[in-house]
């Protein structure tokens, strides 16, 4: 999406008040889409991962220290 | 009160510290201006979160009482700082860049913060962030309860994040140097956009007890500073044991660069692909000079590559789960629609639904980069590549959508190297090496876990060779 030069301005000197303001508009997709788009996103990542062999004797990377 | 010349706002710990030894200025005095300038020009940039004015001043009168009576701390004594907002300080409020959060207020310092109170160092002001560390993925530079932080070099462009306002306040000169925190490229962005010296130490060295938690397994917090000097002189004090941080690797750091081995037997390992293809056209004539720089120095280049793993995919979905498990009460409560970014908000909800199979299967992968990078290191010391392929984004771009439409490169090269370092928790130092359309543009050295003398030794060498960490910004009259 293109902003126009006077809403890049606003964005630009009118500071964090304008920013909290602007933000949203500036996204094109509805919170329903965004939500989508997000799931999907990790679908993606899931499908990626699932094509790495793993041998099961690969534990995940986090470690428990009794104390 | 006192006038100071611009040197002073760009000296280094090294520099400023030595003129107050000298009395040429009290702490005091060094306070107020730096409270000044940061108080006037922070808001400009939408850097500032926080002014801690009164603190800071009884803090430097500490300093000043204790350096009469010849009571040294060492370097950081008396230098002024500022912390990203998403560390706390007892009493102050702490929003992490997020609307939600905004008046927080904590009980206890950050032990970062607490050492370097310790060591006298004077904690002016608390810095802008991208809400929430940027957990759950965002689209805009204003996904800051401060709006988005704008770069010193060029106020229509932005300063990086999530550390964006200790990165634009350095280059401002608004703090002699700062804290940031990077889970994944969060010390390396802002610092590379921003053209300043920026450090993030191995995972476990510095205590994150007193920051927001995004990623319990891959959050660290590290120094933003003028110079890789100044980097090791800060991570000497923050870094150390700390039982009420379960990442803590128990491990204190010594900054000592003479004790790494000569350059010329350090072996660099680089992909020529990352400086002739991934990199934007016009940051290729430099990256490519500071390759010769680098070589310049009698290290051994040697070309390298990354085993194959799917490094984003897995990082992303670590950083998804965590964040949003760490994140549940906030989006359970139905606040989380308060945050500035629209893309946010949906990716910390739905990292919620993340099986814990998945999850689970992420952690696994991430043994095997461990193990696989740990063999990579046998063959070179340490792995160099552009620290961002090209300089900052204009704010108003979206920065889920690449920049431009050229192909992507055939091979991978080094090009996942942020990905692949924060998942194997391997620290990074980010060096200024030019400029692209006018904006800096810098490298990143990356080595084995705890070998951060030996980045920092490189990195000093390479920046008594060159310039570009001396530039200064255009900074507009106090």
């Amino acid at each position: 999406m293109q902003l126009t030069r006077r809403e890049a301005m606003v964005l630009v000197s009118a500071g964090p008040g304008a920013a909290r303001q602007q933000a949203p508009k500036l996204t094109e997709e509805t919170p329903a889409q965004l939500l989508e788009n997000a799931r999907n996103r990790l679908r993606r990542n899931i499908e990626a991962l699932s094509k790495v062999k793993l041998p099961a004797s690969a534990e995940p990377a986090f470690q428990f220290r009794a104390s | 009160m006192t006038s100071f010349s611009e040197d002073v706002y760009f000296a280094t710990v090294t520099e400023l510290n030595a003129r107050l030894l000298k009395k040429e200025f009290s702490a005091t005095e060094l306070a107020r201006a730096f409270l000044a300038r940061l108080e006037k020009l922070g808001p400009r940039y939408n850097a500032l979160a926080l002014l801690l004015r009164r603190s800071a001043l009884e803090q430097a009168k500490r300093a000043d009482d204790e350096i009469k009576r010849h009571r040294l701390r060492g370097p950081l004594q008396g230098i002024p700082f500022g912390a990203k907002d998403l560390l706390s300080v007892a009493g102050q409020p702490t929003s992490w860049g997020a609307r939600p959060y905004a008046g927080q207020v904590f009980t206890h310092t950050a032990t970062a913060l607490h050492k370097l109170e310790r060591t006298g160092a004077v904690l002016i002001g608390k810095l802008a962030m991208i809400e929430l560390a940027g957990g759950g993925g965002y689209r805009w530079a204003a996904a800051s309860l401060t709006g988005p932080c704008l770069n010193p070099w060029d106020t229509t462009r932005w300063a990086g994040g999530s550390s964006s306002g200790s990165a634009a306040a350095v280059a401002a000169g608004l703090v002699c140097f700062a804290l940031g925190s990077e889970t994944w490229g969060s010390i390396v962005t802002p610092s590379a956009y921003c053209g300043i010296t920026g450090l993030r130490p191995t995972y476990g060295l510095v205590s994150r007890y007193g920051a927001m938690a995004l990623s319990w397994t891959m959050d660290k917090i590290g120094p933003m500073c003028r110079s890789a000097e100044d980097c090791g002189l800060v991570l000497k004090v923050i870094a150390g044991g700390d039982w009420q941080d379960p990442g803590s690797a128990g491990k204190s750091f010594y900054y000592a660069p003479d004790t790494v081995p000569p350059l010329k037997e350090l072996r660099v390992g680089f992909a020529p692909v990352d400086f002739e293809e991934w990199a934007e056209p016009a940051a290729r004539p430099d990256f490519l000079k500071a390759l010769e720089t680098l070589r310049g120095l009698g290290v051994q280049m040697k070309e390298a590559s990354l085993p194959d793993y799917p490094y984003s995919a897995v990082a992303s979905l670590i950083i998804d789960t965590e964040g949003s498990a760490a994140f549940e009460d906030l989006i359970a409560s139905g606040k989380v629609e308060e945050l500035a970014d629209a893309k946010q908000i949906a990716g910390l909800k739905a990292g919620l639904d993340v099986p814990a199979k998945d999850y689970l299967r992420a952690m696994r992968i991430r043994r095997l980069i461990q193990q696989d990078l740990r063999r990579l290191f046998a063959e070179v010391d340490l792995l160099v590549s552009p620290a961002r392929f090209g300089p900052a984004n204009k704010i108003t771009e979206p920065l889920d959508r690449p920049r431009t439409e050229r192909p992507r490169p055939q091979r991978r090269g080094l090009s996942e190297l942020g990905a692949a370092g924060n998942l194997a928790g391997l620290p990074a130092l980010v060096l200024p090496c030019g400029f692209a359309d006018g904006l800096p543009i810098a490298i990143q050295l990356v080595g084995r876990p705890f070998s951060e003398n030996t980045l920092l030794a490189v990195g000093r060498r390479f920046q008594q060779v060159t310039d570009w960490h001396r530039r200064r910004p255009p900074v507009p009259s106090e």
